[in-house]
């Protein structure tokens, strides 16, 4: 238990020292974009997430100078065929943030999806829609 | 060796450091790491066929240079099964679910599948399970079964025998009716049990789908080996699994003490009535706690009912790990070291607490299964595991031994931080699923990892021995299995496995391509 506690109360003294470093050569904010080579422009709003594992919703406020702001740092995604299934922005306080994207798979074709089916096996390798199948 | 060839849709990458889920394995460099579909579907090409071409072309590569090629599920197996080697093959793009058309049923399975609803969905292999829930919710349909979380990929939880533990299904394999298995560049084949549960159009489907010359193959034996494949009969395409009309489990978690003779009683016999539940449910489990006092609980029951689904389908929701994994690689260096009696039984106390915090006692509201088993919350990066299987009629007898070693360990200084999951399962038809005996258990120790975890997995393997219990292990989990263990457990089903994949594999070149150090280490490839 003595080993324990001192090792605590070192984790404790260490922490403020650390954080005041981290502090000073910090950067603030991260910014993911896509590379210019594929940058077809905005639509919409400003989508703030800010609730863990809620949904995003519309920022009130659209204000694109935030994107440009003191301390930020810039990083490219990657062209992901299917989209994006997750980011984790390293170390993101720091100046040595990090990025790390992982594609997602690609999802089921929307042509052959009707409400509440999934395709069906057709004849020569297609499929036709649930839905369809079932009506006829 | 020589290079590969131009793949046009498959991204080359060569990986520094690759780790599994649960850095079993770790940091290992990875010189090829491939990813068909990356750069998209090329245009006028459906995607059913759209990568076969490259696929063809490392297959083709891999056979001429007798060159291992892993095909990486969701990295979640904890065994030498998913060591990655030198070429990985990730084949999340192969994760279409389609339905079968009922007029390529056979009146035989029709009937068969009848009574229970069952459906026949195409699932490719690459698919997650937590993606295949929410496809088949969202079409009012469910799994008849899957493993404890829903992380994994299709043809790596099946070619694992992972299972869950549903009383009357069996494991996930048991629900697999027919493999589209590719062997070779331009070979496939579309498997199924000889008494056929598909039509030959189903096979000219596949064949046109994906282009691929693809014979249509209806054998019991070769079938029964493709279900629990281990990764060595080849690349597993899709599956076609029964699914079921949308479902709700129904229950409770009932907690006792760790010696309760009524938790007792009802594994011995799958009799929950003395637990106060509802007879005859469909799942039953239960998590003890070898380390809980007399007076707290150490056994967790949970008993459920499958009903039809009462409200409109939803999601699993998204979790978050239980503990940061630095926190937990932190606490798992530690604690070794904490040395003396009194810290012994801190650590012990602790991990009854936490035990019991994540199983609390209550009902299970209605619940779909995907969410039921849904979203793991161990934290990755430093989980360990090792599950032993073996005949219910043993059930007493292994459970008992599994505790007392553990408590043994404990007493020393070395302590599991977990608890002990027992699950069943009825019989297999499979040759190598674990659950091979009229009705089976299984015991598994999850856990953080420590420098004692190993030392636990092997005095519990000693001390079943010891006891005269047979058993076998997961094939995707730690394990202290060798070939004369495994030629014990399964009997002549080692034999059939093994005539099946040669059969399915005729040349060297072909095996060497679908083989790992499991198969190798346990005298099966």
């Amino acid at each position: 238990m003595m080993r324990s506690s001192t090792l605590g109360a070192r984790m404790y003294v260490l922490w403020p020292g650390l954080a005041l470093v981290w502090l000073s050569a910090c950067a603030s904010h991260v910014v993911l974009r896509r590379p210019p080579a594929t940058d077809t422009g905005s639509l919409g709003p400003f989508q703030r997430c800010s609730s863990p594992e809620r949904p995003c919703v519309d920022d009130e406020r659209y204000d694109s100078s935030r994107l440009n702001a003191a301390h930020t740092r810039f990083f490219q995604l990657p062209r992901c065929a299917y989209g994006i299934h997750d980011i984790l922005i390293h170390d993101s306080g720091s100046a040595d943030a990090e990025v790390l994207v992982r594609c997602a798979a690609p999802g089921p074709d929307p042509a052959a999806l009707q409400p509440g089916g999934l395709p069906v096996t057709a004849a020569g390798g297609g499929t036709i829609a649930g839905a369809q199948r079932a009506s006829e | 060796m020589a290079q590969l060839p131009d793949l046009p849709t498959t991204s080359m990458t060569r990986i520094a450091e690759w780790s599994n889920f649960h850095h079993t394995i770790a940091r290992r460099p990875v010189a090829t790491y491939l990813t068909p579909g990356a750069r998209g579907v090329p245009a006028g090409v459906p995607r059913s066929a759209a990568f076969i071409p490259d696929l063809n072309k490392i297959l083709a590569h891999c056979m001429a240079n007798e060159q291992r090629l892993c095909s990486i599920g969701s990295r979640w197996s904890l065994s030498e099964i998913i060591d990655p080697g030198d070429m990985v093959l990730d084949p999340g793009v192969w994760n279409e679910v389609t339905a079968v058309s009922p007029d390529w049923i056979t009146e035989d399975y029709k009937h068969a599948a009848a009574a229970r609803g069952g459906v026949p969905v195409i699932v490719g292999g690459g698919l997650q399970i937590r993606t295949l829930n929410q496809q088949l919710g969202s079409a009012g349909l469910a799994l008849q079964v899957s493993g404890a979380s829903d992380g994994h990929r299709i043809a790596g939880c099946i070619a694992t025998g992972t299972h869950g533990s549903h009383l009357n299904v069996g494991a996930v394999h048991d629900t697999v009716r027919a493999v589209h298995l590719i062997t070779g560049p331009n070979q496939a084949l579309l498997l199924q049990p000889s008494g056929r549960n598909f039509t030959p159009e189903l096979t000219r489907w596949f064949r046109d789908a994906t282009g691929l010359p693809t014979r249509d193959v209806a054998d019991d034996q070769l079938f029964r080996a493709a279900v629990v494949a281990l990764g060595g009969l080849g690349f597993v395409h899709a599956v076609v699994i029964e699914t079921v009309p949308l479902y709700e489990w129904h229950g409770q978690t009932i907690g006792r003490s760790l010696n309760d003779p009524d938790v007792w009683a009802a594994i011995e016999t799958l009799d929950v009535t003395r637990l106060g539940a509802d007879p005859d449910p469909d799942y039953f489990s239960v998590i003890f706690s070898p380390f809980a006092a007399d007076s707290s609980h150490g056994s967790f029951s949970t008993i459920l009912q499958q009903r039809p689904a009462t409200q409109p389908f939803s999601s699993a929701q998204p979790v978050q790990a239980s503990t940061s994994t630095d926190l937990t690689r932190l606490l798992s260096r530690l604690l070794p070291h904490v040395d003396g009696g009194l810290a012994g039984t801190i650590i012990a106390d602790v991990v009854a607490q936490q035990t019991a915090e994540q199983y609390m006692p209550g009902p299970v509201a209605p619940v779909f299964p995907g969410s039921f088993f849904g979203p793991t919350t161990l934290p990755e990066g430093n989980g360990r595991s090792s599950e032993v299987v073996v005949n219910h009629t043993h059930t007493r007898a292994a459970v008992r031994t599994v505790i007392d070693t553990l408590q043994r360990e404990g007493a020393a200084g070395r302590h599991l931080l977990g608890g002990v999951g027992v699950r069943f399962a009825p019989r297999t038809q499979s040759l190598l699923g674990m659950n091979i005996h009229a009705m089976n258990t299984y015991i598994e120790f999850p856990s953080l990892g420590s420098a004692d975890t190993t030392t636990i997995h092997r005095a519990i393997w000693t001390a079943l021995r010891d006891a005269g219990v047979p058993f076998t292990c997961h094939w995707g989990q730690e394990h202290g299995m060798t070939a004369a263990s495994v030629q014990h457990y399964f009997g002549e089903r080692v034999d059939h496995w093994k005539a099946a994949r040669h059969r399915l594999l005729p040349t060297p070149a072909a095996r060497a391509v679908f083989t790992n150090p499991l198969l190798k280490n346990l005298g099966l490839g």
